[in-house]
């Protein structure tokens, strides 16, 4: 090493290497599960558990055309069901809570403490507890076996967690920037709008591919609110082939396993690079 | 973007009791914005309409025997007695609970952050190594996990293999109470992606002039992490602390990996919230596991006004 | 586009949300929604075979009967109880509900389902319904569900094993001193490569088995109906099999959580005998194995002794007692039971069809499988030899379950001994059950 130090070119390409090879061992620990989902669904039944390796013997797709067209209607439906109550629960979050998140960063209003307080308890109670006074409610509403108890919340910033994220981002965004255009004039939606928006890029990101990544996952309340085959989700049809009864098809199991990460994972790699990119590159250059 | 800025390095900033929590109350001699209702309806409306009768449903239940078939009925404050007078399987989940929070939330977010902060160098390949890592945190609590998990922990595992290669015998780990709890804790810092990605997201909000003129200060790597990244990350550092703690004290899924949901072995995994869960829909007593949340809100509340209290020492805001 | 968030993009796709939100709110977006109107639901649990063939006879129940619209809701098993548990309690469950022996003491003794009585036998005809089946449906003396399949008990044993090692194979009458002999073979045999059998001293179902055989019970009027000697007996038996190999450690017990779990022992090649409940046997233990498994009654405490055994309901139809189309949904569940229609298109999907009518339909069909033959064949066997059934399950069997599967395992790691955990289970089991 003692070397190295009069080369920092030659200094910084070992380290770049042990970087590399520190990231790609971790890959391995990361992408396992991912291997074995992809050769259990490749495999005969009979191999999927008693087998430990995970590659399978042949590339045979019958897993996935039997449990595509395993269920009535086929998945094809449950995918633009799934897709579209993740899009349009992005699309409330990120307006809601960048509204609410503004408000109570850089505005001044009474009761802001005790507002806020109750805000961040409302996702301190477990969600088990709450299911069922929810479900009644929306029951009243006349919402049950549609899609509006998992939508309509969205667009009325119930979602604390992202809430309280983006307070934090936007409190690290410096207020003279606020004030000065104050002096220029700026009222505070102005402010909202061509200064605090702009640089909570990286926010913005981050909670529209949690929110797509959690909606879509969130089994919980779409088994509850959507009954009909015709309305039903992917992770709700996923769960149908274990069942303890028996008939179990398990390779089908990994098989649409597999493939319902596709959304999440092509979602996550094309939005990761907005985060990354996003003001570092462009942003406070002024 | 029109609006011209400079930005003050961090140098200047000291730590400062004055910092405001965010919900500070409006300083003397400032004026209440009006607009403040605007942007805050939507939230209004949802607490109002959507958030807070279920709220207080769940608190009224709290104080009734209520099995969802029939109408609830008064209890007084029975529930709440029975927990923690004649409830052995209450008070172990307690405690297993407080064991998960109390080395799942640093060891997940040092790891995050550490990562975080590796997958930031502008280094070619870097964004399929970010999507790689948030792998484990795509599958969530699928049954390929609770399968890899065992083949990792069980008696003929990948950890046993290892272990007999320097001659030491092995066990179960997975299903042995006395190790069950552990190999969760790990599982939960394997799955590190949500933090990660906020951490990154963070990181990325620090402008690289800051850097550039830290080593210009002629200071190294090291430094620069914590003279630079660590304190203009610190309400960030903040937010992972907080909201990590809320969800490890409401870990679920990560039960049903070694026991199918039933908390076992011999109730070694009997998560807080499965326990809930348990009373509320499989035995059918709503009105002990809204009494059950209802507690451990209270809980948690306690631990963030602790963490919002602290946060005065050592959180950063740019906007003072 | 730049790769900071654009304002007038945001504020577009703002726009375009804002206006989508009223119209979601106005148009409903489920075409289903429109159906529930004047319509007669029914929920089942299953995976997507068994929900495939039971919404297509809800379908053909439709086709064939005029001013009744049936409207299925199929939902996988270990989220069913939950959507149901929240579909009551917001009054708002389906007419016909599939249910199991232990929701039928839930949900029947909390006034939740409807009794049949008043439908039997115009309505629904419950002659041709084995007795046996019938009365597990029922809760002080009146009717609350109607057994639609059988399911029996079975002791799985893996052939490809007991053939390589020479072993005999079980037959009917064996004891449990049989039992724990060849276990200690298989293992001993095996060059102790393999464990014996399973360890099922967690599991209230097999608990029942070897108490019924002692002529005792689980539960009798709500309340336990066995004593500490045979609990005691029941713990000790797989301590002495623990102790030599014959069944599985602790900890792969504990891996393996009762049920039919594709990583239970037998599948796993780590033990040759396991219970099996007979509509399992193709689905959770057969199709996973390249190894040939059978199965045969479970042991008795003598030769000349009582097999446990019993055919049980699969699962049970049952009106929810709410339900505002109470004669039509009665009468659905007479064709879904007792029809032609459904015995050919069920088949052996949850067991043989409970009802006589639907197994003869069945059995006068010549195009039975292997499996379906085998099931068939253990179901006559178990039949004749089985005793009288046990009462419906109390309102808290499934908590009791959860304690038994607890000390079971206290036991097992050595954390109580069996003098100790028998009475604090009996005692706590107790309390649980008189609802304390």
């Amino acid at each position: 090493m003692t070397t190295l130090q009069h080369a920092p070119a030659a200094r910084r390409r070992t380290r770049r290497w042990l970087t590399h090879l520190a990231l790609i061992a971790g890959t391995l620990i990361m992408v396992y599960p991912l291997l074995w989902m992809v050769g259990g669904s490749f495999k005969d039944e009979s191999d999927i558990f008693s087998q430990l390796n995970p590659f399978p013997s042949s590339l045979d797709p019958r897993s996935y055309i039997a449990g595509w067209t395993a269920t009535d209607p086929t998945f094809t439906r449950f995918y633009i069901n799934s897709m579209l109550i993740a899009v349009l629960a992005v699309a409330g979050n990120v307006i809601a809570c960048t509204l609410t998140a503004y408000a109570f960063a850089r505005l001044e209003f009474r009761g802001k403490k005790v507002f806020f307080a109750i805000m961040l308890s409302s996702i301190m109670l477990p969600a088990h507890a709450l299911l069922i006074p929810q479900y009644v409610l929306f029951f009243h509403l006349g919402w049950v076996n549609t899609y509006l108890p998992l939508v309509v919340p969205k667009f009325l910033a119930t979602d604390a967690f992202f809430i309280f994220l983006m307070v934090q981002f936007i409190r690290t965004i410096p207020r003279t920037l606020d004030e000065a255009a104050m002096i220029d004039g700026c009222g505070k939606v102005r402010i909202f709008s061509r200064i605090i928006l702009p640089l909570t890029g990286p926010v913005l990101i981050t909670t529209m591919i949690f929110t797509f990544i959690w909606t879509y996952n969130d089994f919980f309340s779409q088994l509850i609110y959507l009954s009909y085959p015709s309305s039903e989700t992917v992770p709700v049809a996923l769960r149908r082939f274990v069942d303890a009864t028996g008939n179990s098809s398990y390779g089908q199991l990994l098989a649409m396993s597999v493939l319902s990460l596709v959304p999440t994972f092509i979602v996550f790699l094309l939005a990761q690079r907005r985060i990354v990119e996003g003001i570092a590159t462009t942003g406070l250059k002024g | 973007m029109s609006t011209s800025t400079e930005i003050s390095a961090p140098a200047g900033r000291e730590p400062t009791a004055e910092v405001p929590p965010p919900a500070s109350r409006p300083r003397p001699g400032r004026r209440t914005d009006r607009v403040a209702y605007l942007f805050l309806l939507p939230w209004f409306t949802g607490l109002l309409l959507l958030t807070a009768a279920p709220l207080l449903g769940s608190l009224y239940l709290s104080f009734t025997k209520f099995n969802l078939l029939q109408s609830p009925r008064w209890n007084g404050f029975g529930n709440y007695v029975k927990m923690f007078t004649d409830d052995p399987r209450y008070l172990q989940s307690l405690k297993v609970t407080f064991i998960y929070v109390a080395l799942t939330v640093p060891l997940q977010l040092g790891f995050a952050l550490a990562v975080a902060v590796m997958l930031n160098r502008p280094m070619r390949g870097m964004a399929l190594y970010r999507s790689i890592y948030y792998i484990p945190s795509l599958l969530g609590g699928s049954v390929a996990i609770a399968v890899i998990w065992g083949q990792l922990f069980d008696d003929d595992g990948v950890l046993n293999a290892f272990l007999a290669f320097f001659g030491v015998g092995g066990r179960s780990w997975i299903s042995n109470p006395d190790t069950a709890l552990y190999t969760l804790v790990l599982l939960n810092i394997w799955q590190f992606g949500s933090p990660m990605v906020i951490f990154l997201a963070g990181l990325k909000q620090i402008p690289q002039e800051l850097y550039d003129a830290a080593s210009v200060d002629g200071a190294n790597a090291w430094r620069r992490f914590w003279s630079v990244t660590v304190p203009l990350l610190t309400p960030i550092i903040f937010f992972n602390v907080v909201l990590q703690i809320i969800q490890a004290f409401q870990a679920f899924t990560p039960a049903y990996v070694v026991s199918g949901g039933s908390g076992g072995p011999s109730d070694s995994t009997l998560f807080y919230t499965l326990y809930l869960y348990q009373q509320g829909f499989a035995n059918l007593n709503m009105g002990y596991a809204s009494a059950m949340a209802w507690v451990l809100l209270l809980i948690i509340a306690i631990f963030t006004l602790i963490n919002f209290g602290l946060a005065r020492r050592w959180v950063y805001y740019e906007d003072r | 586009m730049t790769t900071q968030i654009d304002r007038r993009r945001f504020l577009q796709a703002g726009l375009a949300a804002g206006v989508l939100a009223p119209l979601l709110a106005a148009c409903n977006l489920d075409p289903a929604a429109k159906e529930a109107k004047n319509s007669v639901r029914f929920s089942s649990y299953g995976d997507p075979t068994k929900l495939g063939l039971r919404s297509k006879l809800a379908d053909k129940y439709t086709a064939t009967h005029q001013n009744v619209k049936m409207v299925f809701e199929g939902t996988a098993t270990a989220e069913y109880w939950d959507k149901l548990a929240t579909q009551m309690a917001g009054g708002n469950a389906p007419d016909v509900i599939n249910i199991d022996a232990p929701r039928i003491g839930q949900y029947g003794a909390a006034g939740a389902l409807q009794s049949l009585q008043k439908y039997i036998p115009d309505t629904i005809d419950t002659k041709p319904i084995d007795h046996n089946l019938l009365v597990q449906g029922q809760l002080k003396g009146e009717q609350f569900g109607i057994p639609i399949a059988m399911s029996t008990y079975s002791i799985g044993y893996d052939v490809t094993v007991l053939d390589q090692l020479g072993l005999e194979h079980p037959k009917p009458t064996w004891t449990w001193a049989e039992y724990a002999t060849l276990a200690n073979q298989i293992r001993q045999k095996s060059g102790k490569k393999i464990y014996g059998a399973e360890d099922p001293s967690g599991d209230t179902a097999s608990l029942q088995i070897f108490l019924r055989g002692k002529g005792e019970d689980l539960y009798k009027d709500g309340s336990l109906a066995f004593t500490d000697a045979s609990l005691t007996e029941w713990f000790e038996y797989w301590a002495a099999l623990r102790a030599t190999g014959g069944t599985i450690p602790a900890d792969i017990a504990a891996q393996a959580v009762y049920g039919d779990w594709p990583n239970g022992p037998l599948v796993k090649k780590q033990a040759a005998l396991a219970h099996i409940q007979t509509p399992n046997l193709k689905g959770g233990f057969q199709d996973l194995t390249d190894h040939t498994i059978d199965i045969t009654l479970p042991p008795r405490h003598t030769k000349a002794g009582k097999c446990g055994t019993f055919p049980a309901p699969s699962s049970f139809l049952s009106l929810n007692a709410k339900s505002q189309r109470l004669d039509d949904a009665a009468a659905f569940i007479n064709w879904f039971a007792n029809g032609a229609d459904a015995a050919k298109t069920l088949r052996l999907i949850s067991g043989p069809p409970a009802s006589s009518e639907g197994r003869d339909v069945l059995v006068k069909g010549s195009d039975l499988s292997a499996s379906e033959k085998q099931v068939l064949a253990y179901t006559d066997l178990a039949l004749k030899n089985s005793s009288p059934p046990p009462q419906a399950s109390p309102a808290a069997s499934t908590a009791v379950g959860d304690l038994l599967l607890k000390v079971s395992q206290d036991i097992a790691f050595n954390k109580i001994s069996i003098k100790q955990g028998v009475p604090k289970f009996m005692a706590d089991a107790g309390k649980t059950l008189d609802g304390k």
